[in-house]
């Protein structure tokens, strides 16, 4: 089999059996939750759906901090890493104190100048608290900003609601003002709800935020919730795209992620592609678990009995959860297997294939909706495509997928 | 069909030595395609490095979270 790379495709990854990566990493990524409480209540979110986060300390303690700075830095320097990547997370990350806040980014300095590792940083936000010292000190300290807004008013401040009830969406303007005055570009994300239009959503993040970059996502769902398709929302989401801020330099992560799996890349999308999941979640109380949206499978499904306090970093690999979760991620459902857009979708986001019968052993609860999307992705973008070979060889145009 | 299961590229010219690039006419799609990560999963590390090399496309980046990292635009 021919790539677009023109190298040969591991028989294993065709057949959707990765034993290729069966082996677990060397974590270069953490997802640590500074908080486990957040400000607001949005009606969607997977976080809350473990009532167990309430168990949790509020913000990450600080022996916790310390011992995971610990940890980190042994592990770079047993696998003599040069980068790794934290994000901060929540509930809302921006309940932790902004002065512990710089203590622990000036721990990540220091670890940063004492093994040469780049610690790149990033957090997700609601923006709501954010203000000029905020936006001050992650300008000051590099840190890469993702803001949570799902689109104009209508939209938003249905879903993403204080506990009130009330729309929250003028707040996160507030906040997105205060970060652009400090000289930050947010990135945003986006949850989509399929009942709304996408095309009013596209026109008000590029057209009235300015804003060309971003991503919108299904939502989380599993088998257990039958959730809405999501099809003609992706299908209307991927045509206005195309025909009308494509050229402008528009660019929506998970549409990349499907059009370069389409063409026969690796996706680098946790929501869309073929490939492995990793992800670390350090909590609030030091403990370490696995990929953390997989807590909408139920109360207490990403529980481990792992701490930064007695465990490196690395021995998560040995975690059950996280085992299962990474074993699941290369090992796809039959239907999965067979399907024709295996390497594109690769079953789509883990979460969402969790059932209680069957647990990972499913297709995306999306399944249906995933088909039509890449098949309807294919038919608009294969009339562009052509084959440039190395070799003296004219061009050769693909016909659409039939 | 690329990147889709079972694919073959019939139309790639006779000879092993052959290495193809997909582009697009479209300049946006164009653009993407070149920035989707190439290199299959067995390939990253190379022979003969004792040192980990952790490369990007090894991974599905949690996005949701933040995507900016490994796919700086």
């Amino acid at each position: 089999v021919l790539r677009s790379s023109g190298r040969a495709v591991p028989d294993q990854l065709m057949k959707g059996d990765m034993s290729v990566v069966a082996e677990p990493p060397i974590f270069t990524f953490v997802l640590v939750k500074l908080a486990s409480r957040c400000n607001i209540n949005c009606t969607y979110c997977y976080w809350f759906r473990d009532p167990k986060v309430y168990d949790k300390p509020p913000v990450l303690t600080r022996d916790a901090e310390d011992a995971f700075c610990t940890r980190l830095e042994q592990h770079i320097r047993q696998f003599r890493l040069d980068q790794f990547l934290l994000v901060f997370h929540g509930g809302e990350p921006l309940l932790f104190p902004k002065y512990r806040f710089v203590a622990l980014l000036t721990k990540l300095r220091d670890i940063e100048g004492r093994t040469g590792c780049r610690i790149e940083r990033g957090l997700t936000t609601n923006a709501i608290l954010v203000d000029a010292e905020w936006a001050e000190l992650f300008k000051v300290h590099d840190v890469n900003v993702t803001v949570s807004l799902d689109g104009p008013p209508e939209i938003n401040d249905k879903y993403r609601v204080d506990f009130k009830g009330r729309g929250t969406l003028a707040a996160t303007l507030r906040g997105i003002d205060c970060l652009r005055s400090a000289g930050i570009d947010p990135a945003l994300i986006s949850v989509c709800n399929p009942s709304t239009d996408p095309e009013r959503v596209l026109a008000y993040v590029v057209g009235e935020l300015g804003i060309k970059q971003f991503d919108i996502l299904p939502p989380d769902a599993t088998h257990s919730d039958n959730p809405p398709p999501i099809a003609d929302y992706f299908l209307k989401l991927f045509d206005v795209w195309f025909d009308h801020y494509a050229e402008q330099g528009v660019r929506i992560s998970t549409l990349d992620a499907m059009i370069q799996g389409l063409t026969g890349h690796l996706s680098v999308s946790d929501t869309i592609g073929l490939g492995p999941i990793d992800t670390v979640t350090l909590m609030p109380d030091g403990s370490l678990e696995a990929l953390d949206v997989l807590r909408i499978a139920g109360a207490g499904s990403t529980t481990s009995n792992l701490s930064v306090r007695a465990n490196a970093l690395q021995d998560v690999q040995d975690e059950p959860v996280w085992r299962e979760a990474f074993h699941a991620s290369t090992h796809l459902a039959e239907p999965c297997r067979r399907c024709e857009f295996l390497d594109s979708c690769g079953g789509g986001h883990l979460a969402q294939r969790w059932s209680p019968e069957r647990r990972f052993d499913n297709p995306s609860v999306y399944c249906e909706s995933w088909k039509r999307i890449f098949a309807h992705i294919w038919e608009r973008i294969a009339p562009t495509l052509v084959l440039q070979y190395a070799a003296p060889a004219k061009p050769q145009r693909y016909a659409p997928m039939r | 069909m690329l990147g889709m299961k079972g694919a073959d590229a019939h139309n790639a010219p006779a000879g092993d030595a052959a290495t193809a690039t997909l582009k697009s006419t479209n300049a946006a799609l164009n653009k993407i395609i070149e920035e989707g990560p190439q290199t299959a999963p067995s390939e990253a590390t190379p022979e003969g490095e004792d040192r980990p090399i952790q490369t990007a496309y090894y991974h599905r980046v949690f996005r949701r979270a933040f995507r900016r990292v490994y796919n700086r635009y």
